[in-house]
């Protein structure tokens, strides 16, 4: 086989490294892969279900639904994504004026709302409601109103977004923890498969790394040669993984990251990034050290 | 010049520290072809090791050109050793994924850019070690003799004032061995000093001075 030669550089040296052993190579890339693809994922899902419970009762700005009983499901579900299914306005505008009568402490406004057409709904225009929206003042207390609220009107639903949003953030904790199980796996999976595969690698150039060293590499030049073919792989994986993740959390249902805005994702990919590369060169330094302090002489007889 | 004033090492194994150099004290001068011989375990690694900076004595002072090595920090040692010192090992050691030629040019990796030396003087240095046209191949197309003449090609490359051989000549043809104890010579007769270890009768016989180590101790120095 014939090739041309170019200046050595020790970027060439950190190339070559890197295609000395495909397969080995190949093995730090792939877990790397994972490790940036699980990171992003999971952080996606995570920040995704929070911001969807946010952005819902935000949007609203409802801290207390009235509703007929029989809607209590819709309303829940409406607070939580936002979104509701129809709801015909069964709420008689009598409702309101039994609670305007009482002397509610801390209620801000009571607001008819329309939900006939389902999603988010709009203001009522006539007396008849779907819902009722009892909005607070900044201090006021939901749990303080919701009693006079019952006993005004004790035929209706009164659904406590506060509430609503602690159940569903309990609801989700098992998924929350499979998400975090999922991304702390695959962290301890890089870190074991780069130090190991990085020790080895070490191990098996010992007498080319002290040949190096008699040759004019400084201690310095070494570790930079060892973490720089580990960062090679690490960066190229943790792209290619969160490229990978990006990709499939797009065929994730809207519920999950339809909050989350471009600017997380770019957020999000590079926190995975970074991770994905801190915890690689974390895992390759110990192996790197040892490359840099062995004895380069013996390392060049190793085998005699 | 390199001077070792009362230099000792020692390895820790699991029977306890094994001494390998005890407080030995000697100077070479510049263009000396100083010769060690002595036993396996006797001391001669450790010494080109001491001698050469690759190694920090546990007591004593290694000195080149009158600077102790060990007051400089491991870039400049480094730097100094890849300027300065050239070495040839019983194992070849090249890079299997670069071509020769560019093997040679291994050291220039090394240096600030300035400093760097030309393909045409690797090229040279092949031709000196009897390969010439040989630059494009890749190692494992060579024979082992032909591996090692590429790496004396590569100590030799930035015109070292110091050479350090360990068991240059060991397993090798005939032809080979012939070739690098010609190039030593006459890297020698440029002014060079030499500095190596060898169980090599003829290699020997070229010596200006000798020393012979037993037991980490210089027993013979003539």
């Amino acid at each position: 086989m014939l090739r041309s030669h170019r200046h050595v550089t020790r970027v060439i040296l950190m190339w070559q490294g890197i295609v000395r052993s495909p397969w080995r190579s190949l093995a730090g890339f792939c877990a790397a892969v994972v490790t940036a693809g699980a990171f992003l994922g999971a952080g996606a899902l995570l920040t995704g279900m929070g911001r969807v419970l946010e952005s819902g009762l935000e949007r609203l700005g409802a801290d207390l639904v009235v509703a007929p009983r029989a809607y209590r499901h819709a309303v829940e579900r409406w607070l939580v994504e936002g979104t509701a299914p129809s709801v015909p306005t069964e709420v008689p505008g009598e409702w309101r004026h039994r609670l305007e009568e009482r002397p509610l402490v801390g209620v801000r406004e009571i607001v008819p709302w329309d939900l006939t057409a389902g999603g988010q709904g709009h203001p009522a225009a006539g007396k008849a409601a779907s819902v009722l929206l009892i909005r607070l003042e900044r201090w006021g207390q939901p749990m303080m109103v919701l009693p006079e609220v019952e006993e005004a009107l004790p035929e209706a639903a009164v659904v406590v977004a506060e509430q609503v949003a602690r159940r569903v953030a309990r609801d989700l904790q098992p998924v929350v923890r499979y998400l975090a199980a999922a991304a702390g796996g695959a962290w301890v999976g890089l870190l074991l498969m780069v130090g190991v595969l990085t020790a080895v690698q070490v191990a098996e150039r010992r007498r080319e790394l002290g040949m190096l060293r008699a040759v004019g590499a400084s201690r310095r030049a070494l570790v930079a040669l060892v973490l720089g073919e580990v960062l090679c792989l690490a960066a190229a994986g943790a792209v290619a993984g969160t490229g990978l993740a990006l990709g499939a959390l797009v065929l994730a249902p809207r519920e999950l990251t339809g909050a989350l805005a471009p600017w997380d994702y770019v957020r999000l990919a590079l926190t995975a990034v970074g991770l994905t590369l801190a915890t690689a060169l974390a895992a390759a330094t110990g192996p790197a050290l040892r490359a840099a302090w062995m004895d380069p002489l013996a390392a060049v007889q190793q085998g005699r | 010049m390199i001077e070792l004033r009362r230099v000792s090492k020692s390895y820790p194994t699991r029977g306890g520290r094994v001494v390998a150099l005890a407080e030995l004290s000697t100077t070479i001068q510049p263009g000396e072809f100083v010769v060690l011989t002595g036993r396996s375990g006797a001391g001669k690694s450790t010494l080109l090791s001491l001698a050469s900076g690759l190694l920090k004595p546990d007591t004593g002072e290694v000195r080149i050109a009158g600077r102790n090595l060990w007051d400089m920090s491991d870039g400049e040692r480094s730097l100094l050793r890849c300027r300065t010192m050239g070495f040839v090992f019983q194992f070849a050691s090249l890079i299997p994924t670069l071509t020769v030629l560019e093997n040679v040019l291994l050291p220039n990796a090394f240096l600030p850019r300035g400093e760097r030396t030309s393909r045409q003087r690797a090229e040279e240095m092949l031709e000196r070690v009897g390969l010439p046209g040989f630059g494009h191949r890749m190692p494992w197309q060579l024979s082992g003799g032909q591996q090692k003449r590429v790496a004396v090609a590569r100590a030799l490359l930035l015109r070292p004032a110091l050479i350090f051989a360990d068991e240059p000549t060991a397993d090798l043809d005939a032809e080979t061995e012939q070739v690098i104890s010609d190039l030593l010579q006459e890297e020698h007769r440029r002014g060079c000093t030499v500095m190596l270890a060898t169980h090599n009768r003829e290699l020997v016989g070229l010596a200006t001075r000798h020393l012979g180590l037993a037991e980490g101790r210089l027993v013979l120095a003539s």
